[in-house]
């Protein structure tokens, strides 16, 4: 247990984790006053998916490396291990009776947006890695849609702005690719140094 | 020296993300060119929402750089004070966010320019007010992220930033006859008091907006360099900005919204019957000419009494009528335009069927409170007047649904139609013509009942 504890504190899990459940309380409370904006659960699951993306590395990488353990394996534990957690603090508070989304959508959210959080840590580093998720979510949310015309969304559509299209094969592929290739990348490679 | 050093900072800082930062009002403005630059600047407006959040992320994100690289603790120890350092970071900031927008505006305005739709500098206030809430919101960025110079800091303060934005709207109430939203609602940066194309801000009401934002913006900056209590100073522009502009802004928000005299200026044919469009709808004025005077003709030789010349539809809805009010002579033409290019969306013969509706004249006011079913048959009786008018049957009326969605159903067309034809020809005339009598005056009735003579 030894080595697990002091791992999630060097990766500062506790903090990330408490801050995501504080921010999805908060949301999951505005949810209900607000009577359901829809922005809202896309929203808890990019905090929980950006929160994550600090701990994708340690303080000092390249002394991380030489450390004779398994990190393919920790790093797929790690990042398996985070989307969990953000389904989990996501869809918490409907044991409360104050349910922010369908289990699915938050599923394929966190799918996707841990995935993307995975690849950018192996790509640009842990410190970037919630620019493109918050970046495309929000796109998503504002302007992005109004690049196609109005009424039943084209395959682009659906796959470009695939975490707020309802349920659907597409934009659930799309998450789906998303989250495996985030994680291989950020399993084999590790954060980028 | 002190330029040489915000070059360097520009070139070494977040300012290159600063600038980008607009770079997505390509997307939201591609779709409207065609309705000319005030839906441009109303549009930056709007899309404040997405920007605001961002522009605070990034402010976030260059605050934590000392700590990023480690170099907080060897900076404590040179003789310079911090806020000398701080202040070159903030500059180039606002410098990028500023010449970025300004940029994508540019660039906008050149094509509006090109494909030849409506270009005014009343646009151009409205969005030196959108920047200087984006200057605020990066330099707020830039004092919470001095504040609280944590990893989570910028992503948090990103999405609790977009929260913040979208929260008025599912939080306050919706505007109304019995609720008019209060004047303050315009405090909200994405707020634009539902300034339509043909309107913009008053003069007050922008400055009330200018004011705010540069008080926030005074308030991040103190945040930003002062160390100690003397941050608190910024409570200072915070409340006397807040006073100013509350004081400048009407008691309603719709009385900050004025027609824009450059947007609704006539352009019309040089030639007789003239056909006029608003300064808006320039590119779409080739396209109705012969559509118009089609219509025109038709009119004059069906009815006793025609309209003599065509003007663009645009409802004053303070004044509750039309720009150049005469609904006996003025034909009203309701354009049904490509937003993209401003051209006429639909063919020529849809579009003369959409003149003669209603024998060529525009819905009464006290039809939008008609019940459904009786809205219905209004619309019926205005339909087959321009079906009667054309000689085309019922099922010629055109079914796209994104300009014609409310067309009566072809059942209770084809019914009151044939009801029509029925009658003897100088009948059906008179029919027709007292159907459009009764639009021209509005007085309250049931048209399919006048159209049909069952009325009586």
């Amino acid at each position: 247990m030894r080595p697990l504890r002091l791992y999630l504190r060097s990766r500062r899990v506790p903090v990330a984790l408490a801050t995501t459940v504080t921010t999805v309380a908060g949301l999951a409370w505005l949810n209900r006053v607000t009577d359901h904006t829809p922005a809202l659960p896309l929203l808890a699951v990019l905090v929980g998916a950006a929160l994550t993306g600090p701990g994708l590395a340690g303080d000092d990488i390249e002394l991380d490396r030489t450390a004779a353990w398994r990190w393919p394996l920790w790093r797929t534990v790690h990042i398996g291990a985070a989307g969990v957690a953000v389904v989990a603090v996501v869809t918490a508070p409907a044991v409360v009776g104050a349910s922010v989304a369908p289990l699915g959508q938050v599923l394929r959210d966190a799918v996707g947006l841990v995935g993307l959080v995975a690849l950018t840590a192996a790509t640009l580093g842990a410190q970037h890695a919630w620019i493109p998720p918050v970046t495309w979510s929000l796109l998503a949310l504002t302007v992005l849609p109004r690049l196609w015309p109005p009424g039943e969304p084209t395959l682009s559509e659906r796959v470009l702005t695939w975490m707020v299209q309802p349920a659907g094969p597409a934009p659930t592929t799309t998450a789906v690719t998303l989250g495996v290739v985030g994680a291989i990348a950020y399993a084999a490679r590790g954060p980028r140094r | 020296m002190t330029s040489r050093i915000v070059r360097i900072e520009i070139r070494r800082s977040a300012a290159r993300w600063a600038g980008l930062l607009s770079l997505p009002l390509l997307l939201f403005a591609f779709g409207d060119l065609g309705r000319g630059s005030g839906v441009l600047a109303t549009g930056h407006r709007q899309t404040l929402v997405l920007f605001v959040p961002l522009a605070l992320g990034v402010g976030a994100w260059q605050a934590r750089r000392d700590r990023r690289s480690r170099m907080e603790e060897l900076l404590i120890t040179t003789p310079r004070p911090a806020w000398h350092r701080h202040t070159v970071t903030a500059a180039a900031l606002v410098a990028g966010v500023v010449v970025g927008a300004w940029l994508v505006y540019a660039l906008l305005t050149g094509y509006i320019t090109a494909i030849g739709a409506f270009t005014s500098f009343t646009g151009v206030a409205v969005f030196g007010v959108s920047t200087l809430f984006l200057v605020a919101a990066v330099l707020l960025g830039l004092a919470v992220g001095r504040l609280a110079p944590w990893v989570v800091t910028p992503p948090l303060l990103t999405l609790g930033g977009f929260v913040l934005m979208i929260l008025p709207e599912a939080v306050l109430p919706v505007e109304s006859e019995a609720h008019p939203l209060p004047g303050t609602r315009l405090l909200i940066p994405a707020e634009t008091g539902g300034v339509s194309r043909f309107e913009t801000l008053t003069g007050s009401a922008l400055a009330a907006q200018a004011t705010w934002a540069a008080g926030l913006a005074v308030a991040a900056l103190v945040l930003a360099l002062a160390s100690g209590y003397r941050r608190l100073a910024a409570a200072a522009p915070v409340a006397v900005s807040l006073a100013v502009a509350a004081s400048l802004l009407p008691a309603q928000a719709r009385d900050a919204v004025v027609l824009d005299p450059s947007a609704i200026a006539a352009v019309c044919t040089d030639d007789a019957p003239r056909i006029c469009v608003t300064a808006v709808q320039r590119p779409a004025l080739a396209d109705l000419r012969d559509p118009a005077r089609d219509a025109l003709r038709i009119l004059a030789s069906k009815l006793p009494q025609a309209p003599t010349s065509v003007s663009e539809a645009v409802l004053d809805t303070r004044a509750g009528q039309y720009l150049t009010p005469d609904r006996a002579t003025v034909l009203y033409a309701d354009l049904p335009t490509t937003a993209r290019t401003g051209r006429i969306a639909v063919p020529a013969e849809d579009l003369l069927f959409g003149l003669l509706i209603g024998a060529g004249t525009p819905p009464c006011p006290f039809a939008f409170d008609l019940p459904r079913a009786q809205r219905a048959a209004y619309d019926t009786a205005r339909v087959v007047a321009a079906l009667w008018l054309l000689d085309r049957p019922p099922s010629s009326v055109p079914r796209d649904p994104y300009w014609w969605w409310w067309l009566p159903d072809d059942a209770a067309l084809t019914a009151a139609y044939d009801a029509l034809l029925a009658r003897p020809a100088d009948e059906q005339r008179a029919r027709v013509a007292a159907l459009r009598a009764a639009e021209v005056t509005c007085v309250a009735g049931d048209r399919l009942a006048t159209l049909l003579g069952t009325g009586e």
